[in-house]
């Protein structure tokens, strides 16, 4: 699914102006550690942490995009950040919970590649 | 060779202050000098143990029972006679404030795999055998060695065994200071190895397990050490040691802190979505081989190998 749609399905925004692109499975954690730990290639995360320091965790496991839910006050230095690792970042005003349910009814897989109906 | 006891003599000053106290069994299954060999016997049997101290009935030491005294007694045909007419009475025991290296003599001056400990009333208080010995030996050296299993296969191999044992050449080849006083740099040394591995061409999916075990070693340094480290890096062609260290406090519980969940990270590191205790275990996960050395007060090493697997090409 292509980021663009993602963010359509959000309601979200595009941060910057990163270049369009495919993201098929997804995971999400506020935990650091734990994104280390189940994090995929190419994945889209989700999460509510508003920190730089995501962004340099998600660099590390190479995330394919973030999406930061509830609306948060995302810092600038933390979109400074994802531009210089080429990190594609959005955010919704969704609470965590439906941004997730709407992804996955719309046929995102989550890493182990569990989809909607199957 | 040199003998066990020479060893420890060697490093006696670092267990001066480790007496019995701290490391025997206790409580201890003790057997009543009235009771039968039978019931000795039993005792013996269901808790898998081959020798009982034997008391009165103030808890006072009055000899020991082992199986030798038990088979003794069954060709004599005498499993009902009491203890006290079995047992041997001459019963070499420890203090429970004698230090290690007594321990270590005894153990070896008489060649028993077991000594009761008593306190200052001749009350008996617990057992020390010498595997209690050993433990407490390894943990105050606090030496973890951890493996994961699941690679046995892949460590069985003979490339992996014929790793180029002068690896240590001291030829760093990354090196990275750890500055502990910024939380939000943590990671910034993981991103540089990351870098700088795949420059030197490494495949991407070998560089992701180094800069991810990486990155939890040098966020553990900042969260915990409260102190300087260092990240230094050895590189082979188809091999990577990463060592992180520190010099701060140290972990006094390995095996605790190597449980997934357990944390001890204070809240306002959790704020920054640290401290879910999963940083020693995704270590374990992504590393082929880690060894961690610490002990309370004495800074923490991580060493970290890795090599290219099939695959990550």
């Amino acid at each position: 699914m292509l980021l663009s749609e993602i963010t359509r399905i959000v309601e979200g925004k595009a941060l910057w102006n990163f270049d369009d692109k495919d993201c098929d499975v997804c995971g999400a954690t506020d935990m650091l550690s734990e994104l280390l730990a189940v994090g995929r290639d190419g994945m889209l995360l989700i999460s509510g942490m508003a920190t730089s320091q995501l962004i340099k965790t998600a660099d590390i496991v190479g995330v394919g995009g973030i999406l930061i839910v509830r609306g948060k006050n995302i810092p600038e230095e933390m979109i400074e950040l994802a531009k210089k690792y080429d990190i594609p970042l959005i955010s919704t005003k969704l609470v965590m919970f439906t941004a997730c349910g709407r992804l996955f009814c719309s046929g995102l897989s989550d890493i182990n590649g569990t989809r909607f109906g199957y | 060779m040199e003998s066990a006891n020479e060893i420890i003599k060697k490093i006696q000053p670092y267990f001066a202050d480790l007496s019995v106290e701290q490391f025997m069994t206790s409580p201890v299954i003790t057997v009543r000098d009235d009771q039968t060999i039978l019931y000795a016997k039993e005792l013996m049997r269901s808790w898998r143990i081959s020798g009982l101290p034997v008391v009165d009935d103030e808890e006072l030491l009055k000899g020991i029972i082992s199986i030798e005294d038990i088979i003794h007694a069954l060709e004599s045909g005498s499993l009902t006679s009491p203890v006290s007419e079995k047992m041997s009475e001459n019963v070499v025991f420890l203090s429970k404030y004698d230090k290690i290296m007594e321990v270590v003599k005894k153990f070896e001056l008489h060649g028993f795999g077991r000594f009761p400990v008593i306190d200052d009333a001749h009350h008996v208080v617990g057992m020390v055998t010498k595997q209690d010995l050993m433990i407490a030996l390894l943990k105050k050296l606090s030496i973890l060695y951890v493996h994961d299993t699941r690679r046995e296969d892949f460590v069985g191999i003979e490339s992996f065994r014929s790793i180029p044992k002068n690896i240590k050449s001291e030829k760093v080849e990354f090196e990275f200071q750890i500055d502990y006083k910024e939380i939000s740099l943590a990671g910034t040394g993981a991103a540089e190895l990351k870098k700088f591995l795949l420059s030197k061409n490494f495949p991407s999916k070998f560089v992701k397990r180094i800069a991810i075990a990486t990155y939890e070693a040098e966020t553990n340094v900042i969260i915990h050490s409260n102190s300087t480290g260092r990240i230094k890096t050895y590189v082979e062609p188809d091999f990577v040691e990463v060592r992180v260290n520190d010099n701060g406090k140290g972990i006094e519980n390995i095996e605790l802190a190597m449980k997934e969940g357990y944390s001890t990270a204070p809240d306002y590191v959790r704020e920054y979505g640290f401290g879910a205790g999963m940083g020693l275990s995704n270590i374990k996960k992504c590393a082929d081989k880690m060894i961690i050395l610490s002990s309370k007060g004495n800074g923490v090493l991580v060493e970290m190998h890795f090599w290219r697997h099939e695959g990550e090409d």
